[in-house]
């Protein structure tokens, strides 16, 4: 489930889908979500314990958390098997700096690289648009 | 649910009254996890956030806490001579400690978290979290007898200055703990400077002066333990003669290892029982912690290796040259004084205000070990160098950030 478009139910399925996945929609509110020993989750944290090998996620689509500011550092670069410094790239995108956007390797990556990384961001910034928009960018100015 | 229908029906205005609704909005994110979903993207996230991250590092140091609290009793009652036996007057070291530890603790968040609501409902975003982990470390690196008043202006500081100013959380440079005790430690240095701080509960550490009970101490505690049959709080104590309430730090400056061990044994270092700020003392309990933050992959190793690595190597160049009593001292000595391990677990260790890169984060950690053993040993002025260290540190680590990222550039570069 890493990437993909959000369809309603009367909307419509475009010829190049060849997957349908349907998620439970997470969109209620968790007493103390973020605090207790929780029932099993998907997580690559080592704050979430898991369970033993046999037991069910239950995966939603809850972001578990609101977007902050980038904080945890070595996340990305754990989950990249490139040899590429996601976190210096998503500012340099932010900042709009080309130079170092390209130095930094943009044009190694596409979305479904970083989408790893966006599924395990602490910070829940969105990854994979950020990096579209930087691609975006260069190729404007190029 | 009821109660969640009745929460949402008083929920403030945002236009009307936006400190209102920052409030609200902070305590209910504090105790429900919002209900956003995924529109673009991943559509499953991790169930990892930044609350859940802080409380982390919160847990980790309830222990420090739990000591801490006892540690400042346990202290102001070897100064009056009175209860030596660690475990002796249980109830009346808990209760002072709690007395002296409760305020800082309550003063520190009231302070902290109001500006935080503040300049949040200012801005129109949420509260955001970053101020979890620094309230919880402030209390602990405060003498016990600070006045409330020099501790509410230094979190203002600390906040505003340090971390409202450059944009709230994630964007400091500095370690806001720090700042906090540093502005302390400069602004009003008698208060944090000395052999007198640590004890707490006398007006003066000399021979004979005599203690400082409030109401709490002889109007609620007394008649609580009276009730009970229990001993209870003697307001003709003194301090005994002979005491000075050194720490084994400013012993091992006078006189080296042998010193400090005449005073303290090296199992009362490593347990905790000295005077000192109320969470560093424990090298046990602050093991502990920065081995849960490890195991749980919250805390970077490498920063706290880089730190051993960088002590070691500096204490046995220093000991090669023993010149002064404090250079002789080992490795494994300098680990049992001060608060090496509070500020290697806890101070250093923040990722915001560390290198991001993994050579970084060696980097940075070796220079703290070896900029901060220089300020403990060669320097008659500061006692204690990890506070300094870390902050000299902070401020270069994105400058070792960028060195290791051009060269990660050059690298591509050359292969393009």
């Amino acid at each position: 489930m890493l990437s993909g478009q959000q369809i309603n139910e009367d909307g419509f399925i475009s010829f190049n889908a060849d997957q349908v996945t349907v998620v439970k929609e997470g969109n209620d509110y968790e007493l103390f979500g973020w605090l207790l020993p929780l029932a099993p989750r998907p997580s690559v944290s080592g704050t979430i314990p898991s369970y033993g090998t046999d037991t069910e996620f239950e995966a939603n689509t809850n972001t578990h958390g609101e977007k902050r500011a980038f904080v945890v550092s070595g996340q990305y670069e754990d989950l990249l098997p490139m040899d590429i410094y996601p976190q210096h790239l998503m500012k340099a995108i932010i900042t709009g700096n080309i130079e170092r956007m390209e130095g930094l390797g943009i044009t190694e990556l596409t979305e479904e690289d970083v989408a790893l990384c966006e599924f395990a961001c602490t910070s829940k910034n969105p990854l994979q648009s950020m990096l579209r928009d930087g691609l975006n960018n260069l190729k404007e100015q190029l | 649910m009821g109660l969640l229908e009745f929460i949402k029906k008083i929920e403030p205005d945002k236009k009307k009254s936006p400190l209102l609704h920052t409030a609200y909005d902070a305590f209910f994110t504090f105790a429900y996890a919002p209900n956003s979903v995924t529109k673009s993207g991943t559509h499953i996230k991790d169930g990892m956030d930044l609350k859940r991250l802080m409380v982390t590092v919160v847990i980790a140091m309830q222990v420090c806490y739990l000591f801490g609290t006892y540690n400042i009793g346990h202290q102001h009652f070897v100064a009056a001579g009175e209860y030596l036996g660690f475990i002796e007057g249980f109830h009346l070291k808990l209760a002072h400690g709690l007395i002296k530890l409760l305020p800082i603790f309550v003063v520190t968040h009231v302070v902290g978290l109001g500006i935080e609501f503040y300049f949040a409902a200012k801005k129109g975003h949420a509260v955001e979290e970053g101020f979890l982990v620094s309230g919880a470390l402030i209390p602990l690196i405060m003498p016990p007898d600070i006045p409330l008043w020099i501790l509410a202006f230094s979190v203002a500081f600390a906040v505003i200055i340090g971390k409202e100013a450059f944009g709230g959380t994630g964007m400091n440079i500095w370690n806001i703990a720090l700042l906090s005790r540093v502005f302390v430690f400069f602004a009003y240095p008698l208060t944090i400077a000395g052999d007198q701080v640590w004890i707490s509960g006398f007006e003066k550490i000399a021979d004979g002066a005599a203690v400082n009970y409030g109401w709490w101490h002889t109007g609620f505690f007394n008649s609580i333990f009276e009730t009970l049959g229990l001993t209870t709080f003697d307001t003709t104590s003194t301090v005994i003669n002979g005491y000075s309430g050194a720490t084994p730090l400013a012993l091992a400056y006078e006189g080296g290892w042998e010193k400090v061990t005449a005073t303290f044994s090296e199992s009362q270092m490593l347990w905790g029982a000295i005077p000192g700020s109320i969470g560093e003392t424990s090298k046990v309990l602050i093991a502990l912690g920065a081995l849960i933050l490890i195991i749980t992959r919250v805390a970077s190793w490498r920063i706290m290796a880089g730190m051993i690595v960088g002590l070691i190597g500096t204490t046995w160049i220093l000991n090669a040259l023993g010149s002064t009593p404090f250079m002789t001292v080992t490795w494994t000595q300098h680990l049992m004084m001060g608060s090496f391990l509070f500020a290697m677990a806890f101070m250093a260790t923040d990722p915001v205000t560390a290198s991001t890169t993994n050579t970084g984060k060696w980097i940075y950690g070796i220079l703290i070990g070896f900029i901060g053993l220089i300020i403990r040993v060669m320097n008659p002025a500061y006692p204690e160098g990890w506070m300094l260290a870390i902050l000299f540190l902070n401020t270069f680590a994105p400058t070792i950030d960028y060195f290791v990222i051009e060269s990660n550039i050059k690298k591509r570069l050359s292969r393009a």
